[in-house]
This record gives C-alpha cells, structure tokens and sequence, in this order.
C-alpha cells in the first residue's frame, strides 16, 4: 500500500492517495482532496501501515475518489469522477453527520470508503472474510466465526511457530492455479469511541490452506466440513462485516450475490473444517496435522 | 394456506435465492434474509434435484418438466412424477420457488 500526495495542476486542490497492492499483482487505490473524505483515506493509509510512494498505478477500474464528504465515486477511464458507488444508507453521508462524534463520523466513513472498494473488488473474486488469520512458513488459516465466536482470543493464544497476521477480517484474493492468498486486514471496531485501533501491514499475504469455522468447546476437536457448506459459512462471514440491514437493495444484492459466488469457488479449492476449541489448549497442533493431510 | 401444487403448477426460483454450483451440487441459500440464516438449513441439490430446478423457468407446467425428464432419463412417468411435484412442494414451502398465477 503507498500513500502520496500528487498535485492535479495548478488550480487544483492537492489530493492524498492509498494505493494497496494485492497478491495476484492487481492494484486499488483511494484518493480524496480533503474534508472527511481525505481523513478517511489517512486514516485508511495508516492502519494498513503504507509506505509514501509517487503516483497510484491501479487503473481506472480500480480506483475510488471520495469527495469532501466522504461520499465514494467511481473513476472514468478518462480519469474523471464517474458514477456514486451505493452503499447501504447505514454508510451514506447524512444532514445529521454535522453533529456527530468526530471519531464516530470517521470510522463511518472509512467503513464506507472500504465497502465501496469490495464493490470494485468483488466482481474479481476477492472476498473480504470475517476471520481472524494466523499463518506459519507463509501458510495461512482462516479462523472465521461470528462476532463472539473467539476469534480475538485465538489469534492471539496462538503458539509458536505459529503467528496471528489479524483478528478480525482477511481479505481472501484468487490467484492462478487455484491458489488463494490471504491478506491480514485492520480491525476497524477498535477504532471507535477513541481507540487506537489494530493496524496491520495489509500488503502482506500468505497461502489460504483451511478455514476453520470456530466453536467455543470444552473439547478440541478438528472435524471436516463439505464444500458446500464451507462456501455457506463464509458468504455468510462476509455478509456479517458488509454493514447492510435485511432490506437490501439492487447494489447489495448484486453485492451478496457476488460474494457468495466468491465465496463458492474459494470452498471448491481451500478445505474447510468445523474448529471446536476451549480457551487453553494448543490448537494450532490440529490445525498443523490437517496442513499435512488435508481432508 | 398454500395453494395445492399440481401438474399444471408453473414454478420459478424466488429472486430472493441465489444458486451456485459447488462440486456437483446446486447451493440455493436466501438473499434477502441474509446468508446467515442459510447454514442449519442448508441446500444443496444433487444431479436430478438440479434437472428439475433447471427447468422451473417460470414457463414450463409441472407436468412439461415431467414429461421432459422422462425422455431425458427414460424412467417412467409414474417414477418422475411424485419427485418433481414433492420437489416443486417443497421449495414452494421453503421459499425457494414461487408459483406464477
């Protein structure tokens, strides 16, 4: 990822750009010249810890400008501000927003600018997984489970060799052959009402070898979990960060529609597994004998 | 109280589903309920529940879609029928279908 400022001639205003870099060699960026808009996009560029670089190099397609009120348009590809991207009213900038918390209108914000660029993204098969990721020799394993599944907790009791890469979500990128990268992803919750967050190098991958759906137990057990029913739990994973109601409209339809595809051919290529674990014992040693015989 | 289905029944899938296919299988889960909601009630759809989901266009009666699997499958009428109209009930009562007046 590579933040710059880049001058659009002399009368315009200065913008800040993120670009972000994926796996498979494709390249997303965001720009905004100011307001909320600019301070999302900052904030964005420092919680996926970005490196200064000249110019963003993702093409017209790949490419957000939000305005100064944090509102995503889509990039023509004369390089002119196209179409809104619509996102879920929870997301749109509102008249009451003028007298909201500062920090609670940015996190919105970023929210919205993030969602917009899964709306570019999904229709190339990139998922955005509510997972934690933890990875050992540049293999990686989803831990996905609902909001209180312990998905935190796991990360972050996780032995060595292996590490915890983020808690949160993972961006699940194709690649050729079959293979799916993973990329650790902030925790944007810790963000809110003043915090400080959890940044992680967003840029890095490793290898997605498993997803482990997780279940607090008094047991550990690693069970096998049938393809179809791997592609169910993760769309529904993605569904559960998307920040959407139940009455969705065209774009989110079309969106879940989307991830559920992509979540379909991640789970014909990647195993998945039903993780029941408790809070003390050592996991990961399951996880590193289904490394070595998937199921 | 759900109409009765019959051979005369013309079906299609809700624009409420979604349908991909998985190894072989057709996955339906709901849309606007939210995906979620789909995992305990999973369904999948071997070969000959994806013959018949393929046909429910909205066009075809219930009776067509039989007739068209026993020429397929050369199996008789009195085999096919009861699964396509235990099928369409089903997927009728899940949601997964609607009926078209």
């Amino acid at each position: 990822m590579n933040t710059t400022r880049e001058g659009q001639g002399s009368t315009a205003a200065p913008q800040i750009v993120a670009s972000l870099g994926l796996a498979d060699g494709s390249v997303w960026s965001l720009s905004a010249s100011g307001g909320d808009g600019a301070r999302a996009v900052r904030r964005i560029a420092e919680a996926m810890r970005l490196t200064p670089a000249v110019a963003s190099a993702a093409p017209a397609a790949h490419r957000l400008v939000l305005d100064d009120a944090g509102t995503p348009y889509r990039v023509r590809d004369d390089g002119g501000v196209g179409d809104e991207v619509l996102l879920p009213r929870q997301l749109r900038p509102r008249p009451l927003d003028a007298g909201a918390d500062a920090e609670d209108l940015l996190w919105v914000r970023v929210n919205a600018a993030l969602r917009a660029l899964l709306v570019l993204m999904e229709p190339c098969g990139i998922l955005l997984a509510h997972a934690a990721l933890i990875a050992r020799d540049g293999r990686g394993v989803l831990l996905a489970g609902h909001g209180d599944a312990g998905k935190t907790t796991a990360a972050l009791r996780v032995g060595e060799p292996w590490t915890a890469l983020c808690d949160d979500s993972v961006l699940v990128v194709p690649g050729e052959d079959g293979t799916y990268w993973a990329h650790p992803w902030p925790t944007w919750s810790a963000f809110l009402w003043g915090g400080s967050g959890m940044s992680c190098a967003t840029e890095t991958f490793v290898r997605a070898e498993a997803v482990a759906f997780i279940h607090q137990d008094e047991a550990l057990e690693l069970a096998p979990l049938e393809p179809q029913r791997t592609a169910v739990r993760l769309a529904a994973s993605a569904s559960q960060i998307a920040v959407e109601g139940k009455d969705i409209d065209d774009a989110q339809r079309a969106s879940r529609v989307h991830r559920f595809s992509n979540a379909c051919r991640f789970a014909e290529r990647v195993p998945g597994y039903t993780l029941r674990l408790d809070l003390v014992g050592p996991y990961w040693g399951l996880l590193d004998a289904a490394l070595e015989s998937p199921a | 109280m759900a109409a009765a289905v019959t051979l005369g029944t013309v079906c299609m899938a809700s624009a409420d589903v979604v349908a991909q296919e998985i190894e072989g299988e057709l996955v339906i889960v709901p849309l606007a309920a939210g995906l979620g909601d789909a995992d305990d009630a999973l369904c999948a759809l071997n070969a000959s529940g994806k013959a018949i989901w393929q046909r429910l266009d909205g066009r075809r009666t219930l009776g067509g879609v039989v007739a068209e699997l026993g020429e397929q499958f050369q199996a008789p009428r009195d085999v096919i029928e009861p699964d396509v109209l235990g099928f369409a009930a089903e997927m009728l009562r899940r949601g997964f279908l609607v009926a078209r007046a």
